[in-house]
């Protein structure tokens, strides 16, 4: 009797639901374990993804351009001389979200008690924002800074302020090396002081407006030593920064975030790392549990398979079968975790729960800071591949029970267990 | 901050680099009357012209003392114009050799034990000059005080039995200078300055300089002893006293080099 | 018939179905016993990677140090002190401090010096062995230094180049002096990449003038003492100076890993549910496809107590069988995890974390408890999650049973 996959299909779901009891403990084993992975993917892939558009903010972008030297050893002679050229290249490629240029470079900051060395950041702040200038979301005294050719005004971190024993309105003058080599100085009034909250960047900010900047140090009227690209979307830095270098001149470099953060690289692949190996062990007792049930499932109907054999199933549809069932339990474990999950999912997603009393505070890793508050994002990529693995670890696990199955012959039948 | 800029002092006005410009005098231009309002930037630029002589050469001694410790030196110096000093350390043995050379804008330190030059960047331009309470930055500032500062006569008084006229310095809104204000006090007669206090912005006085012991060589009054003050009560000043000086030296602009330190 | 008996025929009655709940078990149980050693493995490194390096476990200063850091704020009587912790079995080692210029070429940057006495210190850091070029100091070459990878690379150097280093001695005079570079460090914390120097303490003395006394007393808590109690003995022996423990320098490392602590824990619980989802599964499907078979048990007479015993033993061997081959399994897998470790980032040198520099090598730690630990739980695990299931055969009408399936 040829029987068609269609009726194999059909007898195969008919069978897992005979012993119900078995197979909701089977499925809820299933869903237990998507839950846990998505929760774990998610909250990296929301974590990870959080850090890396922080750090892109306190940084240089998800793409920065500069001078081809200057990662190694940054000073203010190594510029990137048309920053609005790359700008505008980087603005027609796809996922670019925003541009701007930056000089950041080494200073000396003076009071008449007091002197400190940082590195400063000058940037242009009609162009920049909450998105793409990190600094913005912190706790204020004072404002922000206005234009890019605002006079005489300086931003502060909370700490860097201390140390200076400035206040708003207090005068610093600030003394960098130039770009032809002279020492300058200027002069500049604090409007703003900001806690961000990482302990390094409260003591050592220092933002200055870049037009300001680009006249203290002789630079041309589109120079930086850096232009920021921001993307939607973190994981296309790589491709981004390929195709930008494409359309660069030369004599500048274009590195994506992981190239000029290495410290960052390094602490989420480690992160990651270990959240693969979590899920290779909640997969491998995914497969355990489902092995168990499919295998004693098999085993207590070896009377029924040989009957089967019998009356003229081949080995091929008798494996079909359990194949069969045992895909069908990956189906309905499936489907029963998208149902199970959807709602704390959501809840997750949006609200997140905030581990700041687990925290205290706030913390920082490789100079970013992390925010308290964990959500459980989960990318589309990787919950496909979470439900691919579920469907492979069921699967396998039904091999050799269905191989098992196959080999049943009508003398299973007449014996009885 | 490097340990050793304890409490450094930024952009102090001309007359610290009075020390290594060399220190000269000669009476010129005509004197304004007190009252006009050009009173008050003659008489600085004469202070200013006063610390700017053609050339010098000298020896003099620094005494620095600190919470820790009291230390004294023996220096030689050579100056050309506003853009070329070279003091170099004559005693104790142990830093013997060591040199400070400015050279227009650039400024080096010279370690006679390892024989090796360091160019002064931006940022160790606020770090102590020799260990003392001047800085880097202090030698090499040539902005003339008038282009910071405006001024006015503000008070006449009596100090050590001579008359006085304190002029007040007010730091232009512009202008890169620490100070707020600085009020110098120079004698009515002669116009040699006694002291100059630095004040920040909110009035509170930080530093004092203070002029002693003034001597003629030649066509030139200069004050022999310069002591500079940090007023914290903590006691601490950085005493420079000359003890010999020539002026209108011939000194070759190879004086100024690096080559030329370490043959000495 | 003794229970026993039969309930070890019975297990080996259906050697398939035994096989099949023994390999679940077992399997579970090797996972639990190699992750209870990886998660050891992680915590202790991640405390390891700080203290060992460079904190220690407790620092002494003088009172003020901390407060305002200066070259003059010294512990005295060093031998002292240092004699009086190391009888009370509380591994010591000096340092001396300071801060200057580093000069090389053209470049310069700020630098932190440390003077350290390398027989004394290998006590109580590891710094000496995170050689990524070159060698550790060397007492017999007192103008050879050890610096931090970024600052090498910052200034342009390679071992065998030459450091000019600035600074202000104790006594007011301008110390600087030559150094030949002997070594460069690899990871071990931002501070000391970017601007640590290390060399002889008889060299920074000499530079720095400062004959006598130390700035930092690094001191580890030996082997048998906790950190408070260690803490404690330290308080006790210098009461003059000020002791803290590295959790009270750096609270908010200490608040990270302690949390890390606990998202591990709680990843651990997590594994441990699962596994116990799959043990009750099998458990489950393994007493209620005999139904029958207890049904007939009672119907011949056999007590409820009877019927529960019997499944109790059967599991027990079943269990017994599972943590044999767990164990075995787990052995060369563990031994595999302590010497060779998983890496986990591939090309990473190493990355910072609160400051620190943590290390890509994933090696577990194992000990007796790694395996104790599991194997009870799991025999627990599976106990419970046989119960319910007993309890119901046990109390099974045999009617029923027998027509059930």
């Amino acid at each position: 009797m040829a029987t068609g996959n269609a009726k194999l299909a059909t007898m195969a779901w008919r069978n897992i639901w005979r012993n119900r009891r078995r197979t909701l403990i089977t499925v809820f084993g299933i869903v237990f374990g998507v839950f846990m992975a998505v929760l774990m993917t998610g909250i990296g892939d929301s974590t990870y993804g959080q850090m890396i558009d922080h750090a892109a903010r306190m940084g240089g972008g998800h793409v920065v351009v500069q001078h081809p030297d200057y990662q190694r050893l940054p000073t203010l002679k190594k510029t990137v001389p048309d920053a609005e050229a790359v700008e505008a290249a980087a603005a027609e490629l796809p996922h670019v979200e925003g541009t701007t240029s930056r000089i950041t470079g080494a200073a000396m900051l003076a009071t008449a008690k007091h002197s400190q060395g940082t590195f400063f950041i000058a940037i242009d702040p009609e162009r920049e924002s909450e998105d793409t200038f990190g600094i913005l979301e912190g706790r204020w005294e004072g404002e922000p800074l206005t234009s890019a050719d605002q006079e005489h005004a300086v931003v502060l971190g909370a700490v860097m302020a201390e140390n200076l024993g400035v206040k708003l309105g207090s005068k610093v003058v600030y003394t960098v090396t130039d770009k032809g080599g002279e020492i300058v100085s200027g002069l500049v009034r604090v409007v703003g002081i900001v806690t961000t909250g990482a302990p390094s960047l409260d003591a050592s900010l220092c933002v200055l407006p870049i037009g300001e900047i680009r006249r203290s140090l002789g630079y041309g009227p589109h120079e930086s030593t850096m232009v920021a690209v921001f993307i939607d979307d973190h994981r296309e830095a790589d491709a981004v920064s390929e195709a930008l270098a494409a359309r660069v001149p030369e004599g500048v470099a274009v590195l994506p975030w992981n190239e000029a953060q290495p410290d960052l690289a390094g602490f989420i692949a480690m992160k990651q790392g270990g959240a693969v190996v979590f899920e290779v062990i909640i997969m491998v007792l995914l497969a355990a549990g489902i092995f168990n049930t499919l295998f004693v499932s098999v085993m207590e109907r070896l009377r029924e398979f040989g009957i089967m054999s019998a009356i003229g199933f081949s080995q091929r549809q008798l494996f079909a079968l359990v194949m069969w069932e045992s895909s069908w339990l990956a189906l309905v474990g499936l489907v029963g975790s998208v149902v199970a999950i959807a709602g704390p999912y959501i809840h997750l997603s949006t609200n997140g729960f905030d581990m700041s009393k687990m925290m205290g505070g706030s913390a920082e890793v490789a100079g970013v800071a992390m925010d308290p508050i964990l959500y459980v994002r989960i990318h589309p990529e990787s919950a496909l591949s979470i439900a691919a693995a579920v469907v492979l670890a069921t699967l396998v696990s039904g091999l050799y029970p269905a191989w098992r199955a196959g080999r049943a012959n009508p003398a299973d039948a007449i014996r009885v267990v | 901050m490097p340990e050793y800029a304890r409490r450094p002092f930024l952009l102090g006005a001309g007359a610290a680099l009075a020390l290594l410009a060399g220190p000269g005098w000669a009476h010129a231009a005509e004197r304004p009357a007190k009252d006009s309002p050009e009173f008050p930037a003659w008489v600085m630029n004469q202070i200013d012209d006063m610390h700017r002589g053609d050339s010098s050469h000298g020896v003099m001694s620094m005494t620095v003392k600190t919470e820790h410790w009291t230390r004294s030196l023996t220096m030689e110096s050579w100056s050309k114009g506003e853009d070329y000093s070279l003091v170099r350390i004559l005693a104790p043995k142990k830093e013997k050799g060591t040199a400070t050379l400015e050279a227009g804008e650039d400024l080096f330190t010279y370690l006679a034990k390892t024989g090796r030059t360091v160019k002064v960047s931006g940022a160790m331009m606020g770090s102590a000059w020799m260990g003392s309470h001047f800085t880097n930055n202090d030698l090499v500032k040539s902005s003339r005080l008038a282009d910071a500062y405006t001024m006015a006569l503000t008070k006449e008084g009596v100090l050590h039995g001579v008359p006085q006229y304190v002029f007040t310095l007010t730091a232009k809104p512009d202008a890169p200078v620490v100070w707020g204000t600085i009020e110098v006090t120079v004698e009515q007669a002669t116009l040699r300055p006694t002291r100059e206090i630095f004040y920040d912005e909110e009035g509170e006085a930080v530093r004092a300089m203070q002029f002693a012991d003034y001597r003629t060589v030649g066509d030139r009054t200069f004050a022999g002893t310069l002591t500079v003050r940090p007023l914290d009560g903590s006691g601490e000043y950085t005493r420079v006293t000359y003890d010999s000086i020539e002026f209108d030296v011939k000194l070759p602009d190879s004086t100024f080099t690096v080559q030329h330190l370490k043959s000495l | 018939m003794n229970s026993m008996t039969l309930a070890w025929r019975n297990v080996w009655r259906n050697s398939r179905r035994t096989l099949a709940a023994v390999a679940a078990t077992s399997l579970g149980l090797w996972a639990m016993i190699i992750y209870s050693g990886m998660v050891a493995g992680y915590l202790d490194r991640m405390e390891r990677q700080v203290l060992d390096v460079e904190m220690g476990d407790i620092q002494v200063h003088h009172p003020e140090y901390l407060r305002s850091p200066s070259l003059y704020h010294r512990v005295d009587r060093v031998d002292e002190h240092l004699a009086a912790l190391d009888e009370a079995g509380l591994p010591a080692a000096p340092r001396l401090l300071g801060s200057g210029l580093g000069a090389a070429g053209e470049n310069s940057a700020g630098i932190s010096l440390v003077g350290v006495d390398p027989e004394r210190d290998a006590r109580v850091s590891e710094v000496h062995a995170r050689m990524a070029e070159g060698q550790w100091l060397d007492a017999a070459a007192p103008q050879e230094v050890v610096v931090g990878r970024r600052l090498a690379q910052m200034l342009g150097l390679s071992v065998g180049g030459e450091l000019l280093v600035l600074s202000q001695a104790a006594d007011g005079s301008m110390a600087n002096d030559l150094y030949a570079v002997r070594g460069i460090l690899g990871g071990v914390s931002e501070a000391v990449d970017r601007g640590g120097v290390y060399m002889l303490d008889q060299a920074f003395r000499e530079l720095m003038v400062v004959p006598e006394g130390a700035h930092q007393l690094i001191v580890r808590r030996g082997p048998e003492r906790s950190l408070e109690q260690a803490a404690a003995r330290a308080r006790e022996l210098l009461p003059d100076q000020d002791v803290e423990t590295w959790r009270e320098l750096k609270p908010t490392l200490a608040s990270m890993l302690d949390s890390a602590e606990g998202a591990v824990y709680m990843m651990f619980f997590i594994v441990y549910a699962a596994i116990a989802i799959v043990i009750l599964n099998a458990m489950l499907m393994a007493v209620f496809e005999r139904v029958r078979e207890f049904g007939v048990l009672k119907a011949i007479g056999v007590s409820p107590g009877g019927v529960l015993r019997l499944i109790y033993l059967e599991t027990l061997i079943q269990t017994g069988l599972a943590v044999a081959v767990g164990v075995l399994l787990a052995l060369p897998a563990n031994l595999y995890l302590t010497t060779e470790g998983l890496d986990l980032s591939g090309t990473v040198e190493g990355l910072s974390m609160m400051g620190s520099t943590m290390d890509t090598l994933w090696i577990s730690q194992v000990t007796v408890a790694t395996y104790v630990g599991p194997v009870v739980a799991m025999v627990v695990i599976v106990l419970l999650a046989v119960t319910y299931p007993a309890l119901r055969a046990a109390f099974i009408k045999p009617i029923t049973a027998m027509r059930h399936q």
